[in-house]
């Protein structure tokens, strides 16, 4: 297929016209000083941006680091990720199951571990003094992937719950709430 | 004389050649690229490839022909993908008066628009294109159809 003879002497006439358009030097050695001068300036630019992206990435992670919470700072600060440490862990009584299933997790993995492990050694203490339906907190607990309501309406067998509460104290601080409301403050038997 | 002739070997050849030549080749990158800038950049960098070969080009007019409008088609490559993937981030330089005619090239794939551009503002013949972009004459003949249609099917519209 070829274009219609009008339409190619058209595009012909189009085409010399932008050509001759084009400002082209004379002399082609200024052309090659512009082009230095343009070097010169895009050099300058990725001299600027080489020393200002380290800068930025740090003023990025200080502003990261300073947006978390000052509690969860302190608690991490003290305490490694994912371990256990009885009554020296201190949570904030803020911090609740509620908080964690918000739809937008404001809280660090880490901190959620620690809160999931504690609960569930509570749990498996409670199971192991003759209340085998105490609930579990689920791995992706608190991630904001689903609402995770805790039931904490199971049997309590007063003795249970006082001999655990007395090996986990760490769990007095921690408000279970299930559905966004306050049901059940897990006692410390103090 | 024309850029097919031989030119005296070694840089003085080249020297001529650029002398001689440097402007009908922006010419042809500018209506490749749309940039001026750009256009005498590839133009530059054709001649400095070719300075650097040195003897081992027999032809080097074409040589550095072939050059311009491989980097050209480099640039529109890049700049089709860019275009897709940032629309806004990247600003192209408008042509310096609009025409329907010379936007519908530019709306062109990239070989399409050199094949076109070739044959249309160079006068080449289909095996002279074919040479200069480093393909098979059948492939040069299918660019230039399916570009002539595309022009031709904008045209009717």
């Amino acid at each position: 297929m070829s274009l219609d003879p009008r339409d190619e002497d058209a595009l012909r006439a189009a085409l010399r016209r932008r050509a001759e358009a084009a400002v082209v030097d004379s002399n082609p050695d200024a052309a090659i000083q512009r082009r230095a001068v343009r070097l010169r300036a895009r050099r300058s630019r990725t001299r600027w941006a080489v020393t200002l992206a380290p800068v930025l990435i740090l003023a990025g992670v200080v502003f990261a680091a300073t947006r978390a919470p000052a509690t969860h700072r302190a608690d991490l600060a003290t305490q490694p990720s994912g371990t256990y440490r009885g009554s020296e862990t201190t949570l904030d009584p803020a911090v609740s199951i509620a908080q964690l299933n918000a739809p937008k997790p404001s809280y660090s993995e880490p901190l959620r571990t620690q809160v999931r492990d504690t609960f569930n050694q509570f749990s498996d203490c409670m199971r192991a003094n003759g209340v085998p339906d105490y609930p579990q907190l689920p791995d992706n607990f608190g991630d904001g992937s689903v609402a995770q309501p805790v039931a904490t309406d199971s049997p309590g067998d007063q003795a249970a719950l006082a001999a655990c509460a007395s090996q986990h104290d760490a769990l007095t601080n921690i408000m279970v709430i299930a559905n966004g409301h306050p049901e059940q403050t897990i006692p410390s038997g103090r | 004389m024309p850029l097919d002739t031989p030119p005296a070997r070694g840089s003085a050849g080249l020297l001529e050649l650029y002398t001689g030549h440097y402007g009908e080749l922006v010419r042809l990158a500018v209506l490749l690229v749309d940039n001026p800038e750009q256009a005498e950049e590839v133009v530059q960098d054709a001649f400095a490839r070719a300075l650097v070969k040195g003897d081992q080009i027999d032809e080097p007019g074409p040589y550095i022909k072939r050059c311009v409008v491989n980097a050209c088609h480099d640039i529109l490559r890049r700049r089709r993908i860019e275009r897709r993937l940032l629309p806004k981030l990247r600003h192209v330089d408008p042509p310096p008066e609009p025409d329907y005619l010379l936007d519908l090239v530019a709306s062109l794939p990239p070989r399409e628009r050199i094949a076109i551009t070739l044959r249309y503002y160079g006068d080449m013949p289909v095996d002279a294109i074919a040479q200069m972009m480093g393909c098979p004459l059948g492939t040069a003949k299918t660019l230039l159809h399916r570009g002539a249609a595309r022009l031709k099917d904008q045209l009717e519209r």
